[in-house]
């Protein structure tokens, strides 16, 4: 009888090597993320004084039995002040872990930050701006950013609340955390008028309702008036109209355009959907298996996308002036995350390989300006 | 909701009659005999007893018909009785099963309900903080020592217990509830029943821990992956707060269903640890009577116990009413 061998099965050695050295990494990096530190040990400057976040070179690990999932692998963009900033990519690209590392939410002990920093330019009450690197923050002091400065949306408004308490509890909770000193009828005050704000109705009603009595598209709205409450500079949002219907979609997308001009602030809008991308994005982050591989204002993506997958990603939107049977779909899968190759992801699913492809993995070049790709195609011969 | 309550009760009488009916039948087949014990206890005195009286006797008691119908109609006329709140008169103690049951429930009931109380205090922060830290040191070494003690049969760890801090170190009185050779009262009684209490409270204590800390760790684990405590975090609560006020509100829901098993246990009495103390708790005494085919008392207690039991899952389905906004009672 012969063996079969199979290349994703690993041995009891193997597993137990793999277990020994997460074991150590992620010592080390709970370690860090408990530390006590005085706050000028993660003070930073930013590269530009226009931008609100910055993330550069940023690097999210899962650390798994099966070996390490770069989940986020070197991942660098910035978010301007006053911008709404698509990032897209298929499932499993790395773009909800890109925005739960901003908001520190990567699931410890397996999700770890690794390396990189993520600087973000916070204004503090008294109008002081200071300048965090997220990435190097104390888990006790998280909270300077998380919430008050930064808010997020989620994907699943219908699991997103508590069950147990009435709305108006949690939206109360908000004000409380960011003035502590208010009283229960301003916490009230806030809470209808922020319930106002998004559209709902009957806000009295909704307060005193508890999650499971509202529908997907409203609970979707108590998320993002959540999310205004605290007044954040930036509102992560992931996937926002993902589980909710089309004209429920437009409804919350509207919203979110309207809001961005009412905090002053900016908005990382996370979605696979680049009909939603072309309607409310200024520049565009694409991500592939961890990486940006292009990123630019959102006309020149749109007009004139550079990197193939890119271009790929445009053909296969569904449009109704093509009278084709069948979507385009861009061959092959996303590689195995624990083996990543050494030279371009995309290599083995590209049409235009070049020989240089086989090298390694391209760098960021800016084609025309502010717009960058990560692509042989387009490397300056040298 | 006072509708539901009744129509749950109604229900109740129903669940009762059909315990009530099951337990007499299995009784009246079990291979013990009361009268059978009388006698040959009487026979070992030296004395004999002539054919008519054993049978005077069965007829007396009730038990002289073991066919279908004579246990059939035992069993109505101890539920006509019933119908008149009499439980009947305990074959062994000569006295009515109520007041058998209500002078031994005392101390049954003062151990299970300390025992509860640090059961609850010790296991669920402990769940609490394993879960907290899964897979940490502290999760490992909470988990073992739990699972040592869910694995521990009461009558050997009570036994040891007893060995080491009564007889070797003489610490606590070995057995009983009072010390016979004092004659306390007041206060200095109340000290002697905590003395003698102690080992069997502790016993319970070790013993019920484990599954309760267990359960706790599971379930806050589960509500710790849900997406609304990311959404807590997200909005800037503080860790603690997380924990405390949004992941233990849901993690109580499954923790009342619980507390339905809870109510007849704090009545029943720890049969076993009760007789490696030697306590006279109302399980010491069901066992005897077991033992001794005591009908009414065995009847008396299972039934007490029924309607504990049926009374608990009232109150958990009520609980959950008030813990649970989801639940709707009607």
């Amino acid at each position: 009888m012969s063996k079969i061998k199979n290349a994703n099965r690993l041995t009891g050695k193997e597993v137990r090597a793999i277990a020994k050295q997460n074991k150590k990494i992620i010592r080390k990096l709970e370690a860090y993320k408990n530390r006590k530190a005085e706050e000028t040990e993660y003070l930073g400057h930013m590269s530009k004084p226009e931008n609100i976040l910055e993330i550069d070179n940023l690097h999210t690990y899962f650390f798994t039995e099966q070996g390490v999932v770069k989940a986020v692998n070197g991942v660098s963009f910035d978010i301007p002040k006053n911008t709404t900033v698509g990032v897209v990519g298929e499932s499993g690209c790395g773009k909800s872990v890109t925005s739960m590392s901003v908001m520190r939410l990567v699931q410890g002990p397996t999700g770890q930050i690794y390396s990189g920093s993520i600087r973000f330019n916070a204004k503090l009450d008294n109008g002081e701006t200071k300048v965090y690197d997220i990435a190097k923050m104390p888990m006790d002091d998280i909270h300077k950013i998380r919430g008050n400065q930064i808010a997020m949306i989620f994907q699943e408004p219908m699991t997103s609340l508590n069950p147990v308490f009435t709305i108006g509890q949690q939206l109360d909770e908000v004000t409380f955390i960011n003035h502590p000193e208010a009283t229960k009828e301003d916490a009230k005050a806030k809470s209808l008028e922020m319930l106002d704000l998004v559209g709902i109705a009957m806000p009295e009603r909704v307060y005193d309702a508890y999650p499971h009595e509202l529908s997907g598209g409203m609970r979707q709205r108590v998320m993002i008036s959540m999310a205004l409450a605290s007044d954040p500079r930036l509102i992560i949002a992931d996937e926002p109209t993902t589980a909710l219907d089309v004209t429920i979609q437009a409804q919350i997308l509207d919203l979110l355009r309207d809001l961005k001009t009412r905090i002053d602030g900016s908005i990382m809008l996370i979605t696979h959907d680049l009909g939603i991308i072309a309607e409310m994005a200024d520049y565009v982050v694409v991500m592939y298996a961890g990486r940006v591989i292009e990123k630019g204002p959102v006309s020149e993506i749109f007009h004139n996308p550079l990197h193939p997958y890119t271009i790929g990603l445009q053909k296969s939107k569904p449009t109704l002036s093509s009278d084709s049977d069948t979507l385009f779909n861009i061959p092959g899968n996303v590689p195995n995350p624990v083996n990543m190759p050494n030279h371009c992801y995309f290599k083995e699913r590209c049409g235009k390989c070049i020989g240089k492809c086989s090298g390694e993995y391209p760098r960021m070049i800016e084609v025309t300006p502010n717009h960058f790709v990560a692509c042989h195609l387009y490397g300056k011969e040298d | 909701m006072l509708k539901y309550i009744i129509k749950r009760l109604a229900m109740s009488v129903l669940i009762l009659l059909g315990v009530s009916l099951i337990i007499y039948f299995l009784i009246r087949l079990m291979p013990v005999d009361f009268i059978q014990d009388k006698i040959n206890a009487i026979n070992q005195g030296g004395a004999t007893v002539s054919e008519e009286t054993v049978n005077a006797m069965y007829e007396m008691y009730g038990l002289g018909d073991n066919s279908f119908l004579g246990i059939l109609k035992g069993y109505f006329s101890w539920l006509g009785a019933l119908a008149t709140f009499d439980l009947g008169t305990s074959f062994v103690y000569g006295i009515p099963v109520a007041d058998v049951i209500f002078d031994h429930m005392g101390i049954s009931f003062a151990i299970a309900l300390i025992a509860t109380i640090f059961e609850f205090l010790i296991a669920i922060p402990l769940g609490i903080t394993a879960a907290k830290h899964q897979y940490s040191l502290r999760d490992y070494i909470v988990t073992v020592l739990v699972m040592v003690g869910i694995s521990l049969p009461s009558f050997f760890f009570g036994q040891m217990l007893k060995d080491f801090l009564a007889l070797k170190l003489g610490w606590f009185p070995a057995s009983g509830l009072i010390d016979a050779t004092a004659s306390n009262s007041g206060l200095a009684l109340l000290g002697d029943y905590a003395m003698h209490c102690f080992i069997p409270i502790l016993t319970i204590v070790i013993l019920s821990i484990g599954a309760r800390m267990r359960m706790t760790r599971t379930n806050m684990l589960e509500v710790m992956n849900s997406d609304y405590i990311r959404t807590a975090r997200a909005k800037g609560l503080k860790e603690k707060v997380v924990i405390n006020k949004h992941a233990f509100r849901n993690t109580l829901i499954p923790m009342v269903t619980s507390l339905a098993g809870l109510l007849p246990s704090l009545f029943s009495g720890a049969i076993i640890t009760e007789q490696v103390f030697d306590l006279p708790g109302l399980g010491n005494i069901a066992l005897d009577a077991m033992n001794r085919g005591d009908i009414p008392f065995i009847m008396g207690y299972n039934m007490f116990l029924a309607l504990l039991s049926v009374i608990g899952v009232l109150l958990a389905d009520l609980m959950y009413g008030i813990v649970d906004p989801r639940v709707k009672l009607e």
